[in-house]
């Protein structure tokens, strides 16, 4: 605050201050971000204190990955043992290592990995005392004194994106990378090989990334970083390297100009294919970083049927909430280990009918029982609601209600596929089956998607025990999804969100225009009085 | 040098102005839409007060307005016309935003720091809150370390996933909750309140709330049903060592609570 303040007086240290960190900006984008290359005794004792009161309760006092938060995160935390570190912009060693450079472990402490637990440090710690942590960290492993980095990586041949590029793109990722084994043609995580099962080199579960989401992509979603981890891969990870062994080291080797050239052109064409790489990537992307949440979903009125298939064309025109889902941590048994993301969200309305239309991505289509290792149960969503009437300000429990204000599921599970109306009065009361309760759904399963619509008429019979939808008024409403294969299932191990409001457009209003018409009038009759007065005082 | 009487009162408007939207935003919290318009309606009052405090005064405010409605010279006559259009378009197109703009969600008004409850009943032992001015483990001055390092770990174990490592409220579990895990490092939270407080609400967390804080809607989880009493006072004390805030001293009146914007 009080730096603030400081530099709305003077404009001129501002102008120093934004001048500073648009240089440091360009230095780190530069990956050229100093760190000290011999750290004094004073260094690491410094960055032993910082690491005990900072990163020990999930990295582990021995640095091996085991401390207080490690039970409550997924993905788990780093064990500095290993001395891997899964982004770098260093190729592989002569002796085999992949060994990060100082500067890329800086990187990783000062943003964080992102849609994980290990959060940026920049806003914490200094530039020094992350140097320091990086030499610190760095002596939990004994391959970081036997070897030294290897040679950087090269971002040259960069091709900007195009429809061209990414068609070029997408060919690559699916007959030449084949990427698609892991993350799915759709991008979405759900290749063939993630659901056989991939392990990291720590014996935990790993999924791949679902690509289009690139606010989820630990090491950055940036142009250079997606090209670094096709390129050198991600380490500990099934996730393998593309140009490593550096692709151009050949060619620095050998003196007959003919071959070097040989090598020179096929290193130029695998970097060009990893830019198209990149650029199909980025094109895969629903948006280029986390949405907003919005408070109100508006339902918007339309004439006529509402489209039932999550696929009909009358959903363009209605907008979309992105809301993100989170585990349920509050009450026992709690999730900490999610799996969906978030969920998008749309409404339509008639007059007499409401429509939701709910997307989520999900790897797995997942059916009760299907794995051996664990129980499994069946990927579901709801829309929460609650079942009274209310006034004022009151609702129910964000966690599916209590005794006195109950709340309205509208479960739908993939199998049967049918949506129910079923009643809470808290988590421990959920039961999965319930009545048709006037729900009417279609939902399908699609290459690492769900797409559901439930439509329902505003008004029911039941108007005290069962949501009523009048129209321009502000609705309380929640999502609430299981990902079976993720063991998720009942009123507790689940993915949740907080309260908002659904507001039902009403029939586009005359008052707008009748006000204009009256706005006017008022203004004429103010200026022909004053005309009038004056004329007669002074004409 | 003399303003004209224009130019001051334009000048009071825009200052007014410059005060209501960048400095009271600055200081404290930005005002309220409907609060806005009646602060520069006052304004504008107070502006015509002054202009007319006078005979000269006002005449001086009115005769261009009334060289403009006589319109007796060359330039007067088309700027009158102008005028008479587009002051009546201005009021339409006011009046019909306004309606517009009528629909705004409920709420907005939950109570931060309501009032605690005198008593506790926790895990079936009733706590006097007044009678606990500072929390019970300050007494066992010792072993003080050791209680803030294991109130330490209890955080790690169960809070930061909300309330984030560096305690500002931003863990990784955080974007899923409205209203947002609590900001322990801002000056509106732990700051303003006792130890004794802090044990309530942690010990009975957001559905422990009364309805004017919209116990509903908080995440903050039940810890009666996971942590011990000593646990509580341990993590409380983490709290305000980390922070480096001093828990306030709980006066007999249970002074406390009330505000939070
Ligand atoms: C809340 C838990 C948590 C805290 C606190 C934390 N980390 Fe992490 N950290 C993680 C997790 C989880 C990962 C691994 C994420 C993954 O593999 O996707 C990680 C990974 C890392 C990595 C590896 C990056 C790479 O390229 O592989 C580094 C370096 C790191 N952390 C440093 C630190 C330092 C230094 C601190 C203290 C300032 C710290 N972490 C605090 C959870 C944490
Ligand atoms: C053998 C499986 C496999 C293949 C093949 C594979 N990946 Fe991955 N990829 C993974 C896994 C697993 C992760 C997640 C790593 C993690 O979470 O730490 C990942 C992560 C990523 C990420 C996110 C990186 C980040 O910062 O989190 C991107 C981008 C990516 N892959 C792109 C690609 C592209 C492009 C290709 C083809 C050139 C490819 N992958 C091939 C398994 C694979
Ligand atoms: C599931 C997320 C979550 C977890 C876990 C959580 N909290 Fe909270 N906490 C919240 C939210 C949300 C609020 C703000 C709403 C409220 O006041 O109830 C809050 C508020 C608080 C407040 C009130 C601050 C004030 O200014 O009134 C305290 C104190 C607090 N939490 C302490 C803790 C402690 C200690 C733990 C761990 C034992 C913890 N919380 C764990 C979500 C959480």
């Amino acid at each position: 605050m009080s730096e603030q303040r400081i530099t709305r007086g003077r404009s001129v240290s501002a102008l120093a201050c934004c001048m500073g960190v648009g240089l440091w900006l360009f230095l780190s984008l530069l990956g050229a971000s100093p760190v000290n290359a011999q750290p004094t005794e004073a260094d690491l004792e410094a960055g032993e204190q910082i690491y005990l009161q900072r990163c020990a309760h999930c990295h582990g006092v021995e640095g091996d990955g085991v401390g207080a938060s490690t039970d409550v995160v997924y993905p788990k935390p780093r064990d500095f043992t290993s001395g891997v570190y899964k982004f770098r912009t260093r190729h592989e060693t002569e002796e085999g290592n992949w060994l990060a450079a100082d500067s890329d472990i800086a990187r990783s402490i000062r943003e964080g990995l992102h849609g994980s637990s290990m959060p940026g440090w920049e806003t914490v710690l200094s530039g020094q005392q992350i140097d320091q942590l990086v030499h610190y960290i760095k002596t939990f492993a004994d391959v970081f004194e036997e070897d030294t980095p290897g040679l950087e990586l090269s971002f040259a041949n960069e091709i900007a994106s195009s429809p061209e590029s990414i068609a070029r793109g997408k060919e690559i990722f699916e007959t030449v990378f084949e990427c698609h084994t892991c993350h799915g043609t759709d991008g979405r995580g759900n290749g063939e090989e993630a659901l056989a099962g991939l392990e990291d080199d720590w014996g935990y579960r790993i999924w791949p990334a679902n690509l289009t989401k690139p606010w989820t992509y630990r090491g950055g979603s940036g142009r250079r970083d997606i090209f670094r981890n096709i390129s050198l891969g991600i380490a500990g990870t099934p996730m393998p390297p593309f140009a490593d062994p550096d692709p151009m080291a050949e060619a620095r080797e050998t003196d007959d100009p003919e071959e070097k050239q040989e090598i020179e052109a096929l290193a130029r064409e695998l970097q060009e294919d990893t830019w198209h790489t990149v650029n199909y990537v980025q094109s895969l992307w629903t948006y280029p970083q986390e949405p907003e949440v919005k408070a109100t979903l508006t339902a918007k009125r339309v004439d006529g049927a509402l489209p039932m298939s999550p696929d009909d064309a009358a959903w363009q025109e209605a907008p979309v909430n992105y809301y993100p889902l989170v585990g349920q941590v509050i009450q026992e048994p709690r999730l900490f280990a999610s799996m969906t993301v978030g969920v998008e969200l749309q409404a339509l309305h008639n007059g007499e009918e409401v429509a939701f239309r709910l997307v989520w991505d999900d790897r797995t289509e997942s059916a009760p029982g299907e794995s051996e290792e664990m129980e499994t149960y069946g990927d579901a969503v709801a829309l929460q609601f609650s079942s009274k009437p209310l006034s004022g300000m009151e609702k129910p429990y964000f966690l599916m209600g209590d005794a006195s204000y109950p709340t309205d599921l509208w479960y739908w599970r993939n199998d049967p596929g049918d949506a129910v109306l079923t009643r809470t009065q808290g988590a421990g009361t959920f039961q999965a089956d319930g009545n048709a309760g006037g729900l009417v759904s279609q939902g399908q399963f699609d290459n690492g998607q769900y797409r559901v619509v439930i439509q329902r008429a505003l008004q029911t019979e039941q108007t005290d025990t069962e949501v009523q939808f009048p129209i321009g008024a502000f609705i309380p409403f929640s999502v609430t999804g299981w990902d079976g294969s993720n063991g998720e299932f009942g009123g507790y191990k689940r993915t949740v969100m907080a309260w908002y409001n659904l507001y039902l457009e009403p029939e586009p209003s005359k008052a707008p225009l009748y006000l204009l018409l009256v706005g006017i009038g008022f203004g004429l009759i103010v200026e022909f009085s004053a005309l009038f007065v004056t004329r007669k005082n002074h004409g | 040098m003399r303003l004209s009487i224009h130019l001051k009162s334009l000048l009071t408007l825009l200052v007014a102005i410059f005060v209501f939207s960048v400095v009271v935003p600055f200081v404290s919290a930005p005002i309220p839409g409907q609060l806005y318009g009646w602060y520069v309606i006052t304004t504008l009052f107070v502006i015509y007060l002054y202009v007319s405090s006078s005979e000269a005064s006002w005449e001086e405010f009115i005769s261009p307005v009334r060289q403009l409605l006589l319109a007796r010279t060359a330039l007067m006559k088309p700027l009158r016309i102008v005028v008479f259009i587009v002051v009546p378009l201005l009021c339409g197109w006011y009046f019909s935003t306004w309606a517009a703009g009528g629909s705004a969600p409920p709420g907005g008004l939950r109570v931060i720091h309501p009032t605690p409850p005198s008593s506790v009943n926790f895990q079936g032992k009733q706590l006097v809150l007044q009678d606990i001015p500072v929390s019970p483990i300050r007494k066992d001055e010792a072993h003080l370390a050791e209680h803030i390092e294991n109130g330490r770990i209890i955080y790690y174990e169960n809070c930061f996933f909300c309330h984030g490592d560096a305690l500002q409220g931003k863990g990784h579990f955080a974007q899923g909750f409205n209203p947002a895990p609590a900001d322990f490092q801002a000056s509106g939270t732990i700051a303003q309140l006792s130890e004794s407080y802090l044990f309530w609400r942690i010990a009975k967390g957001g559905p422990g709330l009364p309805s004017e804080s919209t116990p509903w809607d908080s995440a903050m989880p039940i810890w009666e049903d996971f942590l011990t009493e000593e646990e509580i006072w341990q993590v409380i004390a983490y709290l305000y060592d980390t922070t480096g805030h001093e828990p306030r001293v709980m006066d007999h009146g249970g002074g406390e609570g009330g505000g939070g914007h």
